[in-house]
């Protein structure tokens, strides 16, 4: 690298009389804030391209003709430039400026939410005219106008800067909102007056510098004066992007984000920034319950906990088995394993209560990639991961990365939906052999990287190993990474030990023997108690119901299993079959580490206190070793670095990834069914969080245009989708990325994964019940 | 029909860029239908080579293009220096009184709307107006009230 980057040239310039040495191609609007002479900008932001439009960072530059006053935010610089930012010429034309935007402008600062962080207060106070010559009655435009679930607009207050066009334009490749008209009648809107539509809306929130774009979960809630910040990580997927979490008193009012160029390149998406819900929503558990008499009863933490105990040891000699912990801290599932294996002594033990299969790539024998591989990559395959909907933040940099690299998208439906992809169309069986296909491109291939959420077979995963090229795995769970290298696996100990290992982990842990024989997997787990092979189940903050592939399987097990006990942050539909019940505490609330997708351990702080009746999983994993007469490390920092002093293995394990896994492929009515992770669908928090209500909407089914059209389907029809083990109402949605001949339910969908094999549309009638019409099948034809 | 295809090609074969066609194309949809449909902006959005919302952001740039279907009768009165010193305001406010439809506005009946446009170089005939596209002037509220009710008075 060193010997390829040449120095910068450098350009000397005179900035108020003192020279200076900048990079050429550095903006004025730059050089002059480095060295400390700020002029004021609203439509430069260092994240989009210059515009020229608001004119209001003049400054004076000496040219043959005199001095000139040019914007600082489009001229770069120049050498021997000589810059006056306080000549009176550049302090008049700011003014001027400065007078001209307010002269429309409503004033209504007091009810504004951005006042006190705004910079048409700031700087106007600074650099412009104290009292307005304007005394014209003022023009009128939307104000409060709500843009979508998320946004309000005030046309009013809007001074036309673009950034927001821009943002959309030049870093989502989207145009959800667009200038309309000219002069004074200029406006911001959506492009023909329609809801805002796009995912990653908030972030106008803070590009708008003054109040014409905000948060409607923010709005009227604060002044910035009286917020606290704190700094901590989303847990809204597997990216982990960094966030200001602010504080009125004890109530989150709102996220900022905190750019991390290594992770989030500062953008959050919407699920992440309204995301905050769960802390306050009705739905949380906030007692333990036991169940008596049939009944689930509030009762005491000593008596729940006890009643764990009374259960694992009646039922315990027939197995006892633990799901889940992909959604806790790195220290929370280190100390969920210890208590698995060493208190309860039993390997049966799985984070992978969803479709992922593993979360490092080392796991399956590949590199890591960096998030920031995708600015450098010449090539990027996407294997069947919908990265938009799993980890949105990423897909930005695929979306930036799709016009200068060539990117490979394989699967049943487009993955990239915005942005110049080449489509590979495949059923999901036959993706390990379109994987093969491109072994000679990635070979030749300078720095080639693949994106693949980990969801799949044995022969899948080997067919992305062998491409030899660098990976990132964008699955379904926060914190499956955290989860896999605290060993919440059959066959792993912590730091990818093999169960060879054991002796060296049980030192650790302060001796006693380890159960050796690996355990059982998920699907294995949830076999044995639908057959009545197992005594105890335990899920931590995992709900196979809803999320595991096969859905019946789940049930099943969960109907048989003697002994459940339930550890959420709300009465999921697992909980209803539980005989204990324990209320954790969730996002926010908690501190400790995640690690992301791609290896980067990051803190999270609590910041909220949580229901009073809920305790912190490692809280009640530690109260549930004491009453089994085990003492674990009581605090996270305890954990943390027992966990770091284990360290990884000298010679990391691999993960198995079972051949068969899913119960085979569905259909409905002659097209096949997927179930894809979609945003907002919902599963663990999304479902609950009042913040995200908005967005929720119907389950909906989307489905290519031509199939709707042989079944004389439209979009926005309700259907009801009839299979052997569960029935679920739909709204119909066309979506052109999705191949002829696929149906697609989003993932975490309450049925969605209980349909069975077989599976019948039948469309819904005005009152929402089925009417005896099926929904004919003719003409289409399975690929 | 919106967009007549030989036309068409002609139009897009005028210009080394293909963006650059934009204006005269929804011209031609404007020509031929009376407005702008929202068929002709998706229809000229694909044939030059954008997004649909940069041609509604140039179409409601300018002030001649029509995204409504137009009234019986229009009148477009000048607001500009010349018209406005020589009573523009004046007519516009009598036409709003007497009819009660101002400004950018069109009669419920759609029998005629009511426009304010920018100098349309007739300065020496202020208070100038268009009435169907065709100027006329000096006007007055009189005669504007009488053009707008179908009583005559129109330009040749
Ligand atoms: S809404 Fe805000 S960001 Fe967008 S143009 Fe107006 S002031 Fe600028
Ligand atoms: S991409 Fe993931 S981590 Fe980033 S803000 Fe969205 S949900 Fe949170
Ligand atoms: S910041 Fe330079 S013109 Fe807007
Ligand atoms: S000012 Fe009215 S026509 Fe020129």
């Amino acid at each position: 690298m060193s010997d390829s980057a040449p120095a910068p040239q450098l350009v000397n310039v005179t900035i108020d009389g003192a020279p200076y040495a900048f990079p050429k191609g550095t903006l004025l609007v730059d050089a002059v804030r480095q060295v400390g002479h700020p002029v004021p900008f609203y439509c430069y932001h260092e994240k989009l391209k210059p515009a020229g439009a608001c004119r209001v960072c003049m400054v004076q530059m000496e040219s043959p003709r005199g001095p000139m006053i040019v914007t600082s935010c489009t001229t770069p610089v120049g050498e021997g430039m000589q810059i006056q930012t306080m000549s009176d010429g550049a302090r008049e034309a700011r003014r001027q400026v400065l007078e001209f935007l307010l002269i429309n402008h409503p004033l209504d600062c007091p009810v504004c939410d951005k006042g006190g962080e705004c910079d048409l207060q700031d700087f106007t106070l600074r650099y412009g005219p104290g009292v307005s010559r304007f005394a014209e009655p003022k023009i009128h435009r939307m104000k409060a106008h709500e843009l979508g679930p998320f946004l309000v607009l005030d046309q009013e207050r809007c001074i036309l800067c673009q950034r927001c066009v821009r943002y959309e334009d030049e870093v989502l490749g989207e145009q959800n909102l667009v200038l309309h008209g000219r002069g004074d009648g200029t406006v911001i809107d959506t492009t023909r007056g329609e809801p805002y539509a796009g995912h990653f809306s908030g972030n106008n929130t803070e590009l708008c510098p003054v109040g014409a774009l905000t948060s409607q979960t923010y709005r009227f809630k604060a002044r910035p004066w009286d917020l606290r910040p704190t700094p901590s990580v989303c847990q809204g997927c597997s990216l982990g992007c960094n966030i200001t979490v602010q504080r009125r008193g004890a109530e989150i009012v709102r996220l900022l984000a905190r750019e991390n160029a290594a992770v989030d390149g500062g953008w959050l998406c919407d699920r992440g920034r309204y995301g905050f819900g769960t802390v306050r929503a009705d739905a949380r558990l906030t007692a333990p319950q036991v169940r008596r008499d049939g009944q689930l009863v509030a009762t005491s933490w000593d008596a729940a906990i006890d009643a764990v105990r009374q259960g694992l040891t009646l039922h315990g000699q027939r197995g006892i088995a633990v799901l889940g912990g992909a959604r806790l801290t790195d220290e929370e599932a280190y100390l969920l394993g210890r208590l698995t294996r060493a208190v309860l002594r039993s390997n049966d033990l799985d984070w992978r209560t969803g479709a992922q299969r593993f979360a490092a790539p080392e796991a399956i024998g590949c590199h890591s990639a960096q998030v920031t591989d995708i600015d450098a990559a010449d090539l990027i395959v996407i294997v069947d991961t919908p990265v938009g909907e799993e980890v949105p933040v990423l897909a930005l940099r695929l979306r930036r990365a799709a016009a200068r690299a060539g990117i490979v998208d394989i699967g049943p439906e487009r993955n990239l939906t915005v942005g110049r992809a080449e489509r590979v169309a495949c059923a999901p069986e036959d993706l390990a052999e379109a994987v093969r296909g491109l072994t000679v491109r990635v070979a030749e291939a300078k720095m080639p990287l693949v994106v693949w959420n980990g969801s799949g077979d044995g022969e899948l995963a080997r067919a992305v190993a062998k491409l030899g090229a660098p990976l990132l795995v964008p699955g379904e769970f926060a914190n499956a990474r955290g989860a896999e290298a605290a060993g919440l696996l059959p066959d792993l100990l912590p730091g990818y030990r093999s169960m060879a290992e054991a002796a060296a982990v049980s030192e650790a842990w302060g001796g006693g023997p380890l159960p050796v024989k690996p355990g059982r997997a998920a699907a294995a787990i949830l076999e044995a108690a639908a057959r009545g092979d197992l005594g105890a189940l335990y899920l931590v903050g995992s709900n196979p119901l809803g999320t595991f592939p096969d859905g019946t399987l789940a049930a099943r097990a969960l109907d048989t299993i003697p002994f459940l006990v339930v550890q959420d942050l709300f009465a999921t539909d697992a909980a209803v079959h539980a005989d204990v019940v324990l209320p954790a505490l969730g996002p926010f609330e908690k501190t400790g580490h995640v690690t992301n997708l791609a290896g980067v351990r990051q803190e999270v702080q609590a910041v909220a206190p949580g229901p009073a009746g809920a305790r912190s999983d490692l809280d009640i994993f530690v109260a549930l070793a004491g009453a089994l007469g085990a003492t674990l490390p009581a605090t996270a920092a305890a954990v943390a670095s027992e966990q770091q002093a284990l360290g990884r293995a000298e010679k990391p394990a691999m993960v198995t990834v079972l051949d068969r896994f899913t119960s085979g492929p569905h259909e409905i009515d002659g097209l096949r069914l997927l179930v894809r992770t979609q945003l907002y669908a919902g599963g663990g928090t999304a479902a609950f969080d009042p913040n995200l209500h908005v967005v929720r909407g119907e389950p909906r089914l989307r489905i290519h245009s031509t199939d709707a059209t042989a079944l004389g389907l439209r979009s926005g029809q309700f259907v009801i989708a009839e299979g052997d083990g569960a029935s679920m109402r739909a709204v119909i949605e066309l979506d052109d990325g999705l191949e002829p001949g696929y149906v697609a339910f989003g993932a975490h969908t309450p049925g969605a994964n209980r349909m069975g094999q077989r599976v019948r549309l039948v469309l819904a009638g005005e009152n929402g019940l089925a009417s005896t019409v099926p929904v004919a099948a003719m003409g289409v034809n399975r690929r | 029909m919106a967009l007549d295809p030989a036309e068409t090609r002609a139009i897009l074969d005028l210009y080394p860029s293909p963006r650059s066609a934009m204006l005269p194309l929804l011209w031609l949809g404007q020509n031929s239908d009376g407005w702008i449909k929202p068929e002709t902006v998706t229809a000229v959005a694909q044939l030059v080579g954008v997004e649909e919302s940069e041609v509604v952001s140039v179409l409601s740039f300018y002030t001649m293009y029509r995204t409504q279907p137009p009234a019986q009768r229009r009148l477009q009165v000048c607001r500009s220096l010349a018209c406005a010193m020589r009573g523009a305001g004046e007519i516009l406010e009598r036409i709003r009184e007497e009819t009660g439809v101002g400004p950018g506005e069109t009669a419920p009946d759609g029998a005629f709307s009511v426009e304010v446009v920018e100098c349309i170089a007739a300065c020496d005939h202020a208070p100038a107006c268009l009435f169907n596209e065709r100027m006329t002037g000096p006007l007055t509220p009189n005669r504007a009230l009488g053009m707008l009710r179908g009583e005559g008075g129109e330009p040749e």
